[in-house]
């Protein structure tokens, strides 16, 4: 039914689909360790395994979920994690953005194509010469699949594998952040930016409600940033 | 927090998520300001630093939160060099077992 979805009039190329499935079977073992910190993440929050496979069928991105549930353990409100989930998410604007340029969805493939869509599959889609919207959708249902996948199996594996990882528990959320920013940052412009808000964040967090300390240390940054780069144009 | 408010919190990030995510799609034929994709540009490090800051302290006195410090510092350079979360995580957590196993 997704191949029939992802067919264009357009675009008859054969084995789209597949080529974009396959195109993501090396981030495959990416998933594994990230859905295993994301579990124990969640178990340390105290979250049910109900409703910890439920962010990842809804929610789908690792770095977001595991941001909700390290929040949710320091007793943040239901505010301050969905703005702090949307505003680590907030460059899937320009994801979208930049793969809408390339591939015109309609209907009901744009609405699928909008639930599909990652960094990685983002990445791996740009990095095709011609894009096709079969081969997107491949790339985003092999993605899906394979987080909700290793979801499900580090929470069928939780009881024998987190009580080995209970004495770090405390470490995994930190370490997974960490991680996320070595992986994402690139140039020294980014670094700054991500300094200069974790400073902010230590001396807001204590000073402001759970949540909204973290917020405001991020929006002070990225202004301090923004302006930054603009003077530099300048 | 009990179960019905986590699975409306559940279903609310879901909506979220999706609201940002289909955004870009709809929005990519129209221009956006330049100073909004500036900010735009830092958002998801500046986010990222500021979460991760209050852990990196959470051990308490600075003797006991060095390891933590030196296992997350080696992860993100480790990140950054292989490319893979993977090897980054369990490299940190290997070596922050070695530093509280010797310590």
């Amino acid at each position: 039914m997704l191949q029939s979805l992802a067919f264009d009039a357009e675009e008859p190329v054969p084995g789209e689909f597949r080529q974009g499935f396959r195109a993501m079977l090396p981030l495959w073992s990416a998933a594994i360790p990230a859905a295993l910190a994301y579990v124990a993440a969640a178990a340390s929050a105290g979250l049910p395994a109900f409703e910890t496979m439920l962010l990842s069928l809804l929610v789908y991105s690792g770095p977001g979920q595991i941001a909700a549930v390290g929040m949710l353990a320091a007793g943040a409100s239901t505010t301050a994690v969905i703005v702090a989930v949307l505003a680590l998410h907030i460059h899937y604007l320009l994801l979208g953005l930049t793969i809408g340029r390339r591939v015109r969805f309609r209907g009901v493939r744009r609405l699928l194509a909008a639930m599909l869509l990652t960094d990685g599959v983002s990445i791996v889609s740009n990095a095709r010469e011609n894009l096709t919207a079969r081969f997107y959708l491949g790339a985003g249902c092999s993605m899906y699949l394979a987080w909700n996948i290793a979801t499900l199996l580090a929470l069928l594996a939780g009881k024998l594998l987190l009580p080995l990882l209970s004495p770090v528990t405390d470490l995994i959320v930190p370490l997974v952040l960490v991680t996320l920013l070595g992986l994402i940052v690139r140039e020294r412009v980014e670094l700054l930016a991500a300094s200069s808000a974790a400073l902010a964040a230590l001396v807001l967090v204590p000073m402001l409600p759970s949540g909204l300390g973290l917020l405001a240390a991020a929006l002070c940054a990225c202004l301090l940033m923004a302006f930054w780069h603009k003077e530099e144009q300048a | 927090m009990n179960s019905m408010s986590l699975f409306s919190l559940a279903l609310l990030l879901g909506t979220a998520m999706y609201s940002i995510r289909i955004s870009g799609l709809l929005l990519a034929d129209s221009p956006l300001p330049p100073v909004l994709l500036r900010v735009l540009r830092y958002a998801p490090v500046a986010l990222l630093g500021a979460l991760a800051a209050p852990g990196l302290f959470r051990g308490g006195a600075a003797v006991e939160s060095a390891p933590r410090l030196v296992a997350l510092l080696f992860a993100a350079l480790l990140a950054r060099w292989s490319k893979r979360i993977d090897i980054a995580v369990i490299g940190g957590l290997a070596l922050y077992g070695i530093m509280v196993a010797l310590s």
